[in-house]
């Protein structure tokens, strides 16, 4: 609890100097870039939940500081596709849970890969919730989530061949049943 | 020819082979692309979105070069 009085103290430092960016940074983004982690930040959404961009390289470290700030339940993982040609990107809404908590913070973290080169750590060893979600996201998708203990589809057949969410995925006209097993 | 919407076209195989669009699908490529009718109904820069009304499919983006016209 200290530490947090602590950092929402400097935060408000912090946002002094950050008065002439874009976008202003939330309380979460302050602390992160008061430690180090750098990141970039994204328009807020419509109920004002703080949206950052980090790098892939990033994602684990950014990840393990959230972690340690508090968040401790990932929410929900998810997955979309820019527009053909474009990136692919792999979202985490993250909230702290808590005792006596009416409404819990939140944050959300994005991660943009090429779509030629659909690589993004896998936060499983930090949230495990992330286990199917991650899974989900890389059946639809094709992000290979490295890392992942058991990375294999979870809606379409085992044996299916491509990625049925993307923007350019081509649909067969047929296709047998499979029995589900 | 360039490709504009409302446009009924099909796909170019050679082109579409090996593109950075084929990584989304299975490469065994259904015939209904290369051998029935697909209208375009957006556009997006470069990128079409292809409607095939033969077969109850999803339409698809593709990049303008691998379309042609369907003669």
């Amino acid at each position: 609890m200290t530490d947090e009085s602590q950092a929402s103290k400097a935060a408000k430092g912090a946002s002094d100097s950050q008065e002439t960016s874009l976008v202003e940074a939330g309380k979460v983004s302050q602390w992160l870039t008061e430690n180090g982690f750098d990141h970039e930040i994204l328009e807020a959404d419509h109920q004002g939940v703080e949206v950052l961009k980090v790098d892939r390289e990033f994602l684990l470290p950014f990840a393990t500081a959230l972690f340690a700030y508090g968040f401790n339940c990932l929410q929900c993982q998810a997955a979309y596709d820019v527009g053909p040609g474009a990136d692919l990107v792999s979202t985490y809404h993250l909230i702290k849970i808590a005792d006596d908590v009416t409404r819990s913070e939140e944050v959300r973290i994005k991660v943009s890969v090429p779509r030629d080169d659909a690589r993004v750590p896998s936060v499983y060893w930090i949230w495990k919730g992330a286990d199917w979600q991650e899974r989900e996201s890389y059946d639809m998708y094709g992000i290979v989530y490295e890392g992942h203990p058991n990375l294999k589809r979870i809606l379409m057949p085992e044996d299916w061949v491509g990625f049925p969410l993307r923007k350019d995925y081509i649909s067969p006209d047929f296709y047998e049943l499979q029995d589900a097993h | 020819m360039a490709v504009k919407k409302g446009d009924v076209v099909r796909v170019v195989r050679e082109k579409l082979d090996d593109s950075l669009e084929a990584e989304a699908s299975d490469r065994r490529w259904p015939s209904y692309i290369f051998e029935t009718k697909g209208e375009v109904l957006d556009t997006k820069g470069d990128y079409m979105l292809v409607q095939f009304g033969h077969v109850p499919t999803p339409s698809f983006w593709l990049r303008s070069d691998q379309l042609e016209a369907f003669e």
